[in-house]
């Protein structure tokens, strides 16, 4: 991906990426909601970490959004908010737990809006820095 | 004595998606994606096949059709095939085959030899007394007359 602003929102994602399963994992979403008795909304779990100054990195960002979240994976998917947004897709803080942000779908799940998604994923694919098994 | 037996079984995987979480950050995941039965409480392998992940979990609640999970994200690690282990035997230089192959075939060979002198010799009684081989196995039985 290209490179990070200072002051950008860095929005991590990890396993699955593809478009089935993302449009699975919304669907989920959704009808978990509907038992918890939430607003319910189509959306993707990412995380998210604001890259504060020039001297960290994407990777150390990685890495502590792995740590305090907590969670992992051996690949992660790393965009900004900004392009995110450009794409069409508004980015929504959901704490608790830490760190964790909506990608939000909307109201309804359409083939070609996972399929988007997937791709803008896809173009920040990268191994987990935080990964050391 | 009591004889105890104990069973161990594979414990029930299920599929989650890595990102998923809830406001107590367990990992909800459909219970239509385990490949058995799960209660609370029970230590599940929560996996993701397209990372080939997995970490142990344990079922913290069941709401309608999906499982809470803890995952213990500290342990995740490869969900990979493990290999199937084999013995191969090669041959030394002289055609020889090495290894515990060889000293089982030699132990076939001899087997139905010493079996049948050892049953010959107890129909036989003490009537009977062998003499030494003329090869390692063989084994030959002469009448003895007493007087």
């Amino acid at each position: 991906m290209a490179d990070v602003p200072v002051g950008e929102l860095v929005i991590v994602r990890f396993s699955p990426f593809a478009a089935a399963r993302l449009g699975e994992s919304a669907q989920d979403d959704y009808d978990r909601a509907l038992v918890e008795g939430t607003p319910p909304f189509f959306g993707i779990s990412t995380y998210g970490l604001v890259r504060s100054d020039s001297s960290t990195t994407v990777d150390s960002l990685i890495e502590r959004i792995c740590k305090e979240a907590p969670c992992g994976g051996k690949n992660v998917c790393v965009v900004t908010k900004t392009s995110l947004e450009a794409a069409g897709f508004a980015v929504q803080l959901s704490e608790p737990p830490k760190l964790h942000y909506d990608v939000i779908l909307g109201s309804e799940l359409r083939k070609q809006d996972t399929e988007r998604l997937e791709e803008l994923l896809e173009s920040g694919r990268r191994r987990n820095p935080a990964w050391q098994k | 004595m009591a004889k105890v037996t104990q069973f161990t079984r594979p414990a029930v995987r299920i599929r989650i998606d890595l990102n998923a979480r809830d406001v107590h950050g367990y990992v909800p995941a459909r219970l239509s994606r385990a490949n058995g039965l799960m209660a609370i409480g029970d230590t599940v392998v929560a996996f993701e096949p397209d990372d080939e992940v997995r970490a142990p979990a344990e079922v913290m609640k069941i709401v309608g059709d999906f499982a809470y999970l803890d995952v213990r994200w500290n342990e995740l690690e490869d969900d990979v095939v493990a290999p199937v282990i084999r013995t191969i035997h090669q041959t030394d230089r002289t055609g020889q085959q090495t290894g515990s192959l060889s000293s089982m075939i030699r132990f076939k060979l001899a087997m139905p030899a010493i079996a049948g002198a050892a049953a010959l010799a107890a129909i036989a009684g003490p009537g009977l007394v062998q003499t030494s081989p003329a090869t390692p196995h063989a084994v030959e039985a002469k009448d003895v007359h007493l007087s």
